[in-house]
Protein backbone atom coordinates (compact mmCIF):
# COMPACT_ATOMS: atom_id res chain seq x y z
CA UNK A 1 0.00 0.00 0.00
CA UNK A 2 3.41 2.06 0.59
CA UNK A 3 3.91 1.89 -3.09
CA UNK A 4 1.14 5.02 -3.90
CA UNK A 5 2.97 8.62 -2.85
CA UNK A 6 -1.12 9.59 -1.34
CA UNK A 7 -0.35 6.34 0.72
CA UNK A 8 2.54 7.50 2.44
CA UNK A 9 1.09 11.20 2.88
CA UNK A 10 -1.55 9.12 4.75
CA UNK A 11 0.08 7.18 7.09
CA UNK A 12 2.47 10.25 7.84
CA UNK A 13 -0.59 12.63 8.40
CA UNK A 14 -1.97 9.85 10.63
CA UNK A 15 0.73 9.50 12.79
CA UNK A 16 1.29 13.11 13.48
CA UNK A 17 -2.47 13.46 13.84
CA UNK A 18 -2.57 10.21 16.38
CA UNK A 19 0.82 12.02 18.42
CA UNK A 20 -0.81 15.25 18.66
CA UNK A 21 -4.28 13.99 19.08
CA UNK A 22 -3.04 11.89 21.96
CA UNK A 23 -1.23 14.32 24.08
CA UNK A 24 -3.52 17.15 23.90
CA UNK A 25 -6.36 14.26 24.97
CA UNK A 26 -4.86 14.26 28.10
CA UNK A 27 -5.39 17.48 29.06
CA UNK A 28 -8.93 17.49 27.50
CA UNK A 29 -9.47 15.09 30.32
CA UNK A 30 -8.05 16.40 32.97
CA UNK A 31 -9.63 19.38 32.74
CA UNK A 32 -12.95 17.66 31.70
CA UNK A 33 -13.09 19.41 28.09
CA UNK A 34 -14.66 16.37 26.31
CA UNK A 35 -17.79 18.34 25.52
CA UNK A 36 -15.76 21.04 24.77
CA UNK A 37 -13.95 19.23 22.40
CA UNK A 38 -16.93 18.25 20.51
CA UNK A 39 -18.69 21.56 20.67
CA UNK A 40 -15.69 23.30 18.92
CA UNK A 41 -14.96 20.74 15.95
CA UNK A 42 -18.85 21.03 15.58
CA UNK A 43 -18.59 24.65 14.91
CA UNK A 44 -16.04 23.71 12.46
CA UNK A 45 -18.60 23.08 10.44
CA UNK A 46 -19.67 26.96 10.60
CA UNK A 47 -16.23 28.38 9.99
CA UNK A 48 -15.57 25.90 6.84
CA UNK A 49 -18.89 27.42 5.62
CA UNK A 50 -17.93 31.13 5.92
CA UNK A 51 -14.53 30.06 4.76
CA UNK A 52 -16.22 28.52 1.13
CA UNK A 53 -18.51 31.70 1.10
CA UNK A 54 -15.96 34.04 1.18
CA UNK A 55 -13.47 32.32 -0.97
CA UNK A 56 -11.03 31.76 1.44
CA UNK A 57 -8.83 29.05 2.49
CA UNK A 58 -11.67 26.59 4.43
CA UNK A 59 -9.15 25.63 6.51
CA UNK A 60 -8.24 28.94 7.91
CA UNK A 61 -11.54 30.30 8.14
CA UNK A 62 -12.33 27.06 10.49
CA UNK A 63 -9.18 27.98 12.73
CA UNK A 64 -9.73 31.59 13.30
CA UNK A 65 -13.59 30.39 13.69
CA UNK A 66 -13.52 27.48 16.07
CA UNK A 67 -10.58 29.54 17.91
CA UNK A 68 -13.45 32.64 18.58
CA UNK A 69 -16.13 29.48 19.51
CA UNK A 70 -13.17 28.16 22.08
CA UNK A 71 -12.62 31.33 23.67
CA UNK A 72 -16.37 32.44 23.54
CA UNK A 73 -17.23 29.13 25.33
CA UNK A 74 -14.63 30.29 28.05
CA UNK A 75 -15.74 33.73 28.27
CA UNK A 76 -19.43 33.10 28.87
CA UNK A 77 -19.34 30.02 30.95
CA UNK A 78 -16.56 32.14 33.30
CA UNK A 79 -18.14 35.83 33.61
CA UNK A 80 -21.57 34.69 32.82
CA UNK A 81 -22.68 32.36 35.79
CA UNK A 82 -23.96 29.95 33.14
CA UNK A 83 -22.13 25.85 33.32
CA UNK A 84 -19.86 25.20 30.48
CA UNK A 85 -22.15 22.29 29.09
CA UNK A 86 -25.24 24.89 29.08
CA UNK A 87 -23.17 27.26 26.54
CA UNK A 88 -21.12 24.35 24.34
CA UNK A 89 -25.02 22.91 24.06
CA UNK A 90 -26.37 26.52 22.81
CA UNK A 91 -23.33 27.15 20.40
CA UNK A 92 -22.33 23.85 18.94
CA UNK A 93 -26.06 23.71 17.64
CA UNK A 94 -26.39 27.61 16.88
CA UNK A 95 -22.69 27.06 15.05
CA UNK A 96 -23.71 24.46 13.12
CA UNK A 97 -27.11 25.90 11.97
CA UNK A 98 -25.36 28.94 10.96
CA UNK A 99 -22.72 26.68 8.92
CA UNK A 100 -26.22 25.12 6.94
CA UNK A 101 -27.57 27.78 6.35
CA UNK A 102 -24.54 29.43 5.04
CA UNK A 103 -23.62 26.53 2.56
CA UNK A 104 -27.13 26.37 1.44
CA UNK A 105 -26.67 29.62 0.14
CA UNK A 106 -23.50 29.34 -1.83
CA UNK A 107 -23.99 28.58 -5.66
CA UNK A 108 -22.62 25.12 -6.99
CA UNK A 109 -21.25 22.20 -5.40
CA UNK A 110 -18.07 21.60 -3.35
CA UNK A 111 -16.63 18.09 -3.24
CA UNK A 112 -14.57 19.07 0.16
CA UNK A 113 -17.44 19.22 1.98
CA UNK A 114 -17.59 15.65 2.49
CA UNK A 115 -14.31 15.85 3.23
CA UNK A 116 -14.44 18.28 5.62
CA UNK A 117 -17.48 16.68 7.29
CA UNK A 118 -15.91 13.07 7.47
CA UNK A 119 -12.49 13.21 6.76
CA UNK A 120 -10.19 12.35 3.81
CA UNK A 121 -7.28 11.04 4.73
CA UNK A 122 -6.13 10.26 0.59
CA UNK A 123 -6.68 13.46 -0.28
CA UNK A 124 -3.71 15.02 2.49
CA UNK A 125 -1.58 17.36 0.49
CA UNK A 126 2.33 18.06 0.69
CA UNK A 127 1.40 21.28 2.46
CA UNK A 128 -1.25 19.95 4.77
CA UNK A 129 1.84 17.90 6.20
CA UNK A 130 3.64 20.89 6.49
CA UNK A 131 1.17 22.80 8.04
CA UNK A 132 0.14 19.60 10.59
CA UNK A 133 3.71 19.26 11.24
CA UNK A 134 4.71 22.75 11.88
CA UNK A 135 1.37 23.80 14.10
CA UNK A 136 1.65 20.65 15.55
CA UNK A 137 5.13 21.08 16.99
CA UNK A 138 4.53 24.35 18.09
CA UNK A 139 1.39 22.36 20.52
CA UNK A 140 3.65 20.09 21.27
CA UNK A 141 6.28 22.78 22.86
CA UNK A 142 3.57 24.83 24.25
CA UNK A 143 1.86 21.60 26.60
CA UNK A 144 5.75 21.01 27.03
CA UNK A 145 6.91 24.15 28.40
CA UNK A 146 3.58 24.82 30.30
CA UNK A 147 3.00 21.21 31.58
CA UNK A 148 4.11 21.71 35.68
CA UNK A 149 1.35 24.94 35.20
CA UNK A 150 -1.37 23.29 33.09
CA UNK A 151 -1.42 20.11 35.72
CA UNK A 152 -1.94 22.48 38.56
CA UNK A 153 -4.63 24.36 36.76
CA UNK A 154 -6.46 21.33 35.81
CA UNK A 155 -6.18 19.86 39.02
CA UNK A 156 -6.95 22.73 41.25
CA UNK A 157 -7.64 25.57 39.85
CA UNK A 158 -8.54 27.59 42.74
CA UNK A 159 -5.23 26.93 44.57
CA UNK A 160 -3.09 27.56 41.38
CA UNK A 161 -4.67 30.72 41.22
CA UNK A 162 -3.57 32.00 44.45
CA UNK A 163 -0.14 30.44 44.08
CA UNK A 164 0.25 33.47 41.46
CA UNK A 165 -0.26 31.17 38.05
CA UNK A 166 -2.13 33.06 35.30
CA UNK A 167 -5.03 30.55 35.37
CA UNK A 168 -6.98 32.70 32.84
CA UNK A 169 -4.26 32.61 30.37
CA UNK A 170 -3.56 29.26 30.30
CA UNK A 171 -7.18 28.41 30.29
CA UNK A 172 -7.79 30.41 27.18
CA UNK A 173 -4.55 28.88 25.92
CA UNK A 174 -6.10 25.37 26.19
CA UNK A 175 -9.12 26.00 24.38
CA UNK A 176 -6.82 27.65 21.66
CA UNK A 177 -4.68 24.73 21.84
CA UNK A 178 -8.04 21.99 21.13
CA UNK A 179 -9.28 24.33 18.66
CA UNK A 180 -6.36 25.11 16.39
CA UNK A 181 -5.76 20.78 16.96
CA UNK A 182 -9.26 20.01 15.73
CA UNK A 183 -8.65 22.50 12.45
CA UNK A 184 -5.46 20.87 11.57
CA UNK A 185 -7.06 17.50 11.78
CA UNK A 186 -10.36 17.68 10.42
CA UNK A 187 -9.01 16.75 6.46
CA UNK A 188 -7.91 13.25 7.83
CA UNK A 189 -10.67 12.89 10.62
CA UNK A 190 -13.22 15.03 10.11
CA UNK A 191 -15.62 17.74 11.69
CA UNK A 192 -17.74 14.91 12.87
CA UNK A 193 -15.10 13.13 14.50
CA UNK A 194 -12.30 15.40 15.06
CA UNK A 195 -12.95 15.37 18.66
CA UNK A 196 -13.47 11.95 19.33
CA UNK A 197 -9.35 11.17 19.14
CA UNK A 198 -9.04 13.69 21.77
CA UNK A 199 -10.72 11.78 24.32
CA UNK A 200 -10.19 8.22 23.75
CA UNK A 201 -6.36 7.86 23.89
CA UNK A 202 -6.20 9.52 27.58
CA UNK A 203 -9.03 7.68 29.02
CA UNK A 204 -7.63 4.57 27.38
CA UNK A 205 -4.67 5.67 29.41
CA UNK A 206 -6.86 6.64 32.60
CA UNK A 207 -7.97 2.25 32.38
CA UNK A 208 -4.34 1.64 32.56
CA UNK A 209 -1.79 3.95 34.45
CA UNK A 210 -2.36 5.44 37.78
CA UNK A 211 -0.17 8.36 37.12
CA UNK A 212 -0.20 11.06 34.41
CA UNK A 213 2.54 10.37 33.21
CA UNK A 214 1.82 6.33 32.61
CA UNK A 215 -1.84 8.11 31.21
CA UNK A 216 0.47 10.25 28.67
CA UNK A 217 2.36 6.90 27.33
CA UNK A 218 -0.50 4.99 27.11
CA UNK A 219 -2.40 7.87 25.40
CA UNK A 220 0.41 8.10 22.90
CA UNK A 221 0.81 4.92 22.15
CA UNK A 222 -2.74 4.48 21.45
CA UNK A 223 -3.39 7.48 19.82
CA UNK A 224 0.01 6.66 17.21
CA UNK A 225 -1.17 2.95 16.94
CA UNK A 226 -4.89 2.81 16.40
CA UNK A 227 -4.25 5.52 13.86
CA UNK A 228 -1.93 3.66 11.89
CA UNK A 229 -4.68 0.32 12.38
CA UNK A 230 -7.09 2.45 11.05
CA UNK A 231 -5.68 3.25 8.08
CA UNK A 232 -4.66 0.38 7.32
CA UNK A 233 -8.34 -1.16 7.77
CA UNK A 234 -9.68 1.35 5.87
CA UNK A 235 -7.01 0.53 2.65
CA UNK A 236 -7.87 -2.31 2.60
CA UNK A 237 -11.74 -3.09 3.30
CA UNK A 238 -12.50 0.26 1.54
CA UNK A 239 -13.72 2.54 4.91
CA UNK A 240 -13.59 5.47 5.34
CA UNK A 241 -10.76 6.28 7.12
CA UNK A 242 -11.61 8.81 9.95
CA UNK A 243 -14.18 6.44 11.06
CA UNK A 244 -11.95 3.43 11.04
CA UNK A 245 -9.21 5.39 13.26
CA UNK A 246 -12.07 6.26 15.66
CA UNK A 247 -13.41 3.26 15.66
CA UNK A 248 -10.23 1.58 16.30
CA UNK A 249 -9.45 3.32 19.21
CA UNK A 250 -12.80 2.89 20.82
CA UNK A 251 -12.38 -0.94 20.49
CA UNK A 252 -8.87 -0.13 22.32
CA UNK A 253 -10.59 1.66 25.12
CA UNK A 254 -13.12 -1.18 26.00
CA UNK A 255 -10.16 -3.59 25.80
CA UNK A 256 -8.26 -1.37 28.29
CA UNK A 257 -11.64 -1.64 30.18
CA UNK A 258 -11.60 -4.86 30.44
CA UNK A 259 -8.34 -5.67 31.65
CA UNK A 260 -8.05 -2.16 33.39
CA UNK A 261 -6.11 -2.72 36.86
CA UNK A 262 -8.28 0.53 38.18
CA UNK A 263 -11.21 -1.46 38.11
CA UNK A 264 -9.84 -3.52 40.81
CA UNK A 265 -8.83 -1.00 43.37
CA UNK A 266 -11.65 1.20 42.65
CA UNK A 267 -13.48 -1.78 43.81
CA UNK A 268 -11.00 -2.18 47.05
CA UNK A 269 -10.81 1.68 47.62
CA UNK A 270 -15.28 1.29 47.91
CA UNK A 271 -14.45 -1.63 50.14
CA UNK A 272 -12.24 0.48 52.21
CA UNK A 273 -14.57 3.22 52.32
CA UNK A 274 -17.71 1.35 53.85
CA UNK A 275 -15.93 -0.47 56.50
CA UNK A 276 -13.62 2.97 57.81
CA UNK A 277 -16.72 5.36 57.86
CA UNK A 278 -14.39 7.58 56.05
CA UNK A 279 -16.02 10.76 54.80
CA UNK A 280 -16.20 10.74 50.74
CA UNK A 281 -14.38 13.04 48.57
CA UNK A 282 -16.53 12.00 45.72
CA UNK B 1 16.00 40.88 52.82
CA UNK B 2 16.46 42.05 56.24
CA UNK B 3 14.00 44.94 56.26
CA UNK B 4 11.19 42.92 55.57
CA UNK B 5 11.73 40.01 57.93
CA UNK B 6 11.14 42.75 60.52
CA UNK B 7 7.81 43.53 58.73
CA UNK B 8 4.73 41.63 60.77
CA UNK B 9 3.55 38.84 58.49
CA UNK B 10 -0.14 40.49 58.05
CA UNK B 11 -0.88 44.10 58.47
CA UNK B 12 -4.55 44.92 57.58
CA UNK B 13 -5.12 48.83 58.12
CA UNK B 14 -9.18 50.66 57.27
CA UNK B 15 -9.24 47.55 54.84
CA UNK B 16 -12.97 48.04 53.28
CA UNK B 17 -14.12 45.54 50.72
CA UNK B 18 -17.48 46.09 48.74
CA UNK B 19 -18.86 42.98 46.11
CA UNK B 20 -21.15 44.17 43.80
CA UNK B 21 -23.60 46.48 46.03
CA UNK B 22 -22.70 44.77 49.17
CA UNK B 23 -20.17 45.53 51.42
CA UNK B 24 -18.48 42.48 52.52
CA UNK B 25 -15.36 44.07 54.78
CA UNK B 26 -16.12 46.92 56.62
CA UNK B 27 -12.56 49.01 57.81
CA UNK B 28 -10.50 45.97 59.45
CA UNK B 29 -7.95 46.45 61.00
CA UNK B 30 -5.34 43.78 62.82
CA UNK B 31 -1.55 42.98 62.73
CA UNK B 32 -0.57 39.10 62.56
CA UNK B 33 2.70 38.99 64.86
CA UNK B 34 5.42 36.62 63.17
CA UNK B 35 5.21 33.00 64.79
CA UNK B 36 1.65 33.15 65.76
CA UNK B 37 -1.37 30.84 65.48
CA UNK B 38 -4.02 33.23 64.83
CA UNK B 39 -7.30 31.99 64.14
CA UNK B 40 -10.17 34.96 62.18
CA UNK B 41 -13.28 33.19 63.92
CA UNK B 42 -16.83 34.48 62.95
CA UNK B 43 -20.30 33.15 61.73
CA UNK B 44 -21.21 32.40 57.87
CA UNK B 45 -21.13 35.50 55.69
CA UNK B 46 -19.07 37.15 58.14
CA UNK B 47 -16.55 37.71 55.42
CA UNK B 48 -14.07 35.69 56.40
CA UNK B 49 -13.02 34.02 53.15
CA UNK B 50 -13.02 37.45 51.43
CA UNK B 51 -10.40 38.30 53.37
CA UNK B 52 -8.15 35.39 52.84
CA UNK B 53 -9.35 36.30 49.18
CA UNK B 54 -7.89 39.88 49.88
CA UNK B 55 -4.82 38.95 51.52
CA UNK B 56 -3.90 36.26 48.57
CA UNK B 57 -4.25 39.34 45.93
CA UNK B 58 -6.88 37.67 44.41
CA UNK B 59 -9.73 40.58 45.24
CA UNK B 60 -8.03 44.08 45.57
CA UNK B 61 -9.38 46.20 48.33
CA UNK B 62 -11.90 49.19 47.93
CA UNK B 63 -10.22 51.16 50.76
CA UNK B 64 -7.16 50.42 53.10
CA UNK B 65 -4.35 48.07 52.44
CA UNK B 66 -3.18 45.01 53.12
CA UNK B 67 0.64 44.02 53.49
CA UNK B 68 2.18 40.89 53.78
CA UNK B 69 5.83 40.86 55.59
CA UNK B 70 5.92 44.80 54.14
CA UNK B 71 4.75 43.86 50.67
CA UNK B 72 1.50 44.10 48.68
CA UNK B 73 0.08 41.05 47.88
CA UNK B 74 0.02 40.86 43.92
CA UNK B 75 -0.97 37.59 41.58
CA UNK B 76 2.18 37.51 40.70
CA UNK B 77 4.00 34.29 41.48
CA UNK B 78 7.56 35.38 42.90
CA UNK B 79 4.95 37.61 45.34
CA UNK B 80 4.03 34.15 46.25
CA UNK B 81 7.14 33.10 47.86
CA UNK B 82 6.91 32.40 51.34
CA UNK B 83 3.12 32.32 51.79
CA UNK B 84 1.56 28.80 51.79
CA UNK B 85 -2.72 28.74 51.36
CA UNK B 86 -4.40 26.00 51.74
CA UNK B 87 -8.02 26.59 50.58
CA UNK B 88 -11.24 24.90 51.79
CA UNK B 89 -12.04 21.21 51.12
CA UNK B 90 -13.73 20.24 47.90
CA UNK B 91 -14.31 17.83 45.90
CA UNK B 92 -12.05 16.53 43.11
CA UNK B 93 -11.85 14.04 40.44
CA UNK B 94 -10.68 11.10 42.88
CA UNK B 95 -9.55 9.71 39.30
CA UNK B 96 -6.89 12.67 38.23
CA UNK B 97 -3.75 10.41 37.59
CA UNK B 98 -1.27 12.23 40.29
CA UNK B 99 0.57 10.50 43.45
CA UNK B 100 0.72 12.35 46.84
CA UNK B 101 4.56 13.17 45.96
CA UNK B 102 2.88 14.95 42.22
CA UNK B 103 0.40 17.47 44.49
CA UNK B 104 3.12 18.28 46.90
CA UNK B 105 5.28 19.28 43.62
CA UNK B 106 2.27 21.63 42.70
CA UNK B 107 3.54 23.89 45.75
CA UNK B 108 6.93 24.19 44.10
CA UNK B 109 5.24 25.15 40.94
CA UNK B 110 4.67 28.59 42.99
CA UNK B 111 8.21 29.13 43.42
CA UNK B 112 9.69 28.25 40.15
CA UNK B 113 10.09 30.15 36.61
CA UNK B 114 8.16 29.60 33.98
CA UNK B 115 9.79 27.20 31.15
CA UNK B 116 11.80 25.48 34.44
CA UNK B 117 11.49 22.06 34.85
CA UNK B 118 11.43 20.44 38.23
CA UNK B 119 14.84 19.48 39.75
CA UNK B 120 15.72 16.32 41.51
CA UNK B 121 16.45 19.00 44.79
CA UNK B 122 12.38 20.06 44.08
CA UNK B 123 11.49 16.39 44.22
CA UNK B 124 13.52 15.77 47.27
CA UNK B 125 11.93 19.04 48.96
CA UNK B 126 8.41 17.67 48.07
CA UNK B 127 9.31 14.43 49.71
CA UNK B 128 10.62 15.92 53.20
CA UNK B 129 7.93 18.19 53.48
CA UNK B 130 5.38 15.17 53.06
CA UNK B 131 7.34 13.10 55.62
CA UNK B 132 7.06 16.44 57.88
CA UNK B 133 3.53 16.58 57.80
CA UNK B 134 3.58 12.80 58.98
CA UNK B 135 2.97 10.86 55.65
CA UNK B 136 4.48 7.65 55.51
CA UNK B 137 6.96 7.02 52.47
CA UNK B 138 4.73 3.94 50.83
CA UNK B 139 1.78 6.45 50.67
CA UNK B 140 3.31 9.29 48.81
CA UNK B 141 3.42 7.75 45.55
CA UNK B 142 -0.34 6.48 45.58
CA UNK B 143 -2.48 8.45 43.59
CA UNK B 144 -4.10 11.32 45.60
CA UNK B 145 -7.40 9.74 45.39
CA UNK B 146 -6.56 6.27 46.94
CA UNK B 147 -5.54 8.18 50.13
CA UNK B 148 -8.15 8.77 52.93
CA UNK B 149 -9.61 12.45 53.60
CA UNK B 150 -7.36 12.83 56.15
CA UNK B 151 -4.36 11.80 54.61
CA UNK B 152 -5.64 13.95 51.48
CA UNK B 153 -5.70 17.05 53.86
CA UNK B 154 -1.74 16.27 54.92
CA UNK B 155 -1.00 16.37 51.42
CA UNK B 156 -2.62 19.16 50.39
CA UNK B 157 -0.87 20.94 53.80
CA UNK B 158 2.52 19.63 52.75
CA UNK B 159 1.85 21.55 49.03
CA UNK B 160 0.63 24.57 51.40
CA UNK B 161 4.26 24.34 52.40
CA UNK B 162 6.32 23.60 49.72
CA UNK B 163 6.85 26.97 48.21
CA UNK B 164 9.72 28.23 51.51
CA UNK B 165 6.59 28.87 53.47
CA UNK B 166 6.51 31.11 56.30
CA UNK B 167 3.18 32.04 56.90
CA UNK B 168 0.54 29.75 56.09
CA UNK B 169 -3.10 30.30 55.10
CA UNK B 170 -5.59 27.98 56.16
CA UNK B 171 -9.22 28.86 55.04
CA UNK B 172 -11.74 25.88 56.85
CA UNK B 173 -9.43 23.28 56.80
CA UNK B 174 -10.61 20.60 58.60
CA UNK B 175 -14.58 20.65 57.21
CA UNK B 176 -15.35 17.39 56.84
CA UNK B 177 -12.78 15.80 59.10
CA UNK B 178 -13.99 14.04 62.09
CA UNK B 179 -13.17 15.72 65.87
CA UNK B 180 -10.19 13.18 66.02
CA UNK B 181 -8.88 13.59 62.47
CA UNK B 182 -9.42 17.79 63.59
CA UNK B 183 -7.41 17.30 66.59
CA UNK B 184 -4.19 15.58 64.38
CA UNK B 185 -3.62 17.49 61.47
CA UNK B 186 -4.08 20.88 63.40
CA UNK B 187 -1.33 19.04 65.96
CA UNK B 188 0.46 18.46 62.64
CA UNK B 189 0.44 22.18 62.37
CA UNK B 190 1.24 23.60 65.83
CA UNK B 191 4.53 21.16 65.48
CA UNK B 192 5.10 22.69 62.15
CA UNK B 193 5.05 25.95 63.69
CA UNK B 194 7.14 25.03 66.55
CA UNK B 195 9.40 22.94 64.36
CA UNK B 196 9.88 25.52 61.22
CA UNK B 197 9.28 28.90 62.90
CA UNK B 198 5.81 28.84 60.96
CA UNK B 199 3.20 31.82 61.38
CA UNK B 200 -0.52 30.22 60.82
CA UNK B 201 -3.86 32.60 60.19
CA UNK B 202 -6.15 30.17 59.74
CA UNK B 203 -9.95 30.47 59.37
CA UNK B 204 -12.09 28.64 61.06
CA UNK B 205 -15.76 28.07 62.04
CA UNK B 206 -15.47 25.45 65.03
CA UNK B 207 -14.62 28.11 67.70
CA UNK B 208 -14.49 24.77 70.06
CA UNK B 209 -11.87 23.01 68.21
CA UNK B 210 -9.16 25.86 67.48
CA UNK B 211 -9.44 27.32 70.46
CA UNK B 212 -7.07 24.42 71.68
CA UNK B 213 -4.42 25.51 69.73
CA UNK B 214 -4.29 29.30 68.48
CA UNK B 215 -2.88 32.11 70.98
CA UNK B 216 -4.83 34.84 69.53
CA UNK B 217 -8.55 35.24 67.91
CA UNK B 218 -10.01 38.39 65.52
CA UNK B 219 -13.87 37.88 65.71
CA UNK B 220 -14.84 39.12 62.49
CA UNK B 221 -18.29 39.85 61.79
CA UNK B 222 -18.17 42.49 58.67
CA UNK B 223 -15.80 43.96 60.79
CA UNK B 224 -13.78 42.96 63.56
CA UNK B 225 -15.85 43.08 66.50
CA UNK B 226 -12.98 42.12 69.01
CA UNK B 227 -9.23 40.39 69.31
CA UNK B 228 -7.33 38.94 71.45
CA UNK B 229 -6.31 35.62 73.12
CA UNK B 230 -9.07 33.27 72.72
CA UNK B 231 -10.03 33.29 76.95
CA UNK B 232 -10.83 37.09 76.33
CA UNK B 233 -12.49 36.70 73.25
CA UNK B 234 -14.65 34.08 73.91
CA UNK B 235 -15.55 35.97 77.22
CA UNK B 236 -16.59 38.63 75.19
CA UNK B 237 -20.07 39.45 74.98
CA UNK B 238 -19.25 40.86 70.76
CA UNK B 239 -18.69 37.19 69.71
CA UNK B 240 -21.73 35.67 71.34
CA UNK B 241 -24.12 38.62 69.79
CA UNK B 242 -22.19 37.77 66.55
CA UNK B 243 -23.18 34.17 66.43
CA UNK B 244 -26.52 34.35 68.40
CA UNK B 245 -27.87 37.28 66.36
CA UNK B 246 -27.67 34.71 63.37
CA UNK B 247 -29.06 32.05 65.41
CA UNK B 248 -26.67 29.54 64.29
CA UNK B 249 -24.68 28.44 67.02
CA UNK B 250 -24.93 28.66 70.86
CA UNK B 251 -22.83 28.45 73.89
CA UNK B 252 -21.09 25.63 75.33
CA UNK B 253 -21.02 24.67 78.71
CA UNK B 254 -17.37 25.23 78.15
CA UNK B 255 -18.07 29.01 77.21
CA UNK B 256 -17.72 27.61 73.43
CA UNK B 257 -19.38 27.58 71.00
CA UNK B 258 -21.04 24.86 69.53
CA UNK B 259 -23.76 24.89 66.15
CA UNK B 260 -26.84 24.20 66.59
Amino acid sequence: MFAYEFMQRAFIAGVMAGLLCSFVSLFVVMQRLAFAGVGISHSALGGVAVGLLAGVNPVLSAGLFCTAVAWLIGFISKKGDIHADTVIGVLFSATMALGIILISLTQGYYPDLMGFLFGNILAVTRQDLWILGIVGTAIALFLMLFFKELLFVCFDEETAKAAGLPTTFLYYALLTVIAVTIVICVKILGIVLASALLVIPAITGYELARNFRGVLVVSLVSGVSTAMAGLVLSYHLNLPSGATIVLCATLLFFAAMLLSPRRRWIHALKGRETGTGNFSTT
Amino acid sequence: MELEHKQPPVEVADLTVQLGDKLVLDNLNFTVKEGSFTSIIGPNGAGKTTLVRVLLGLIRPGKGSVHLFGSIPLRSRNRRHGIGYLPQRKEFDRRFPVSALDVAMMGRVACMGLFRFPKPKDRDAALETLRRVGLKDDQTHRPIGELSGGQQQLVFLARALCSHTRLLLLDEPTTGLDPAGQERFYDVVQTLRRNLGLTILVVSHDVDTISRFADRFICLDRSVLVQGNPAEVLASSHLKEAYWGRSEQIPLSTGCLGVL
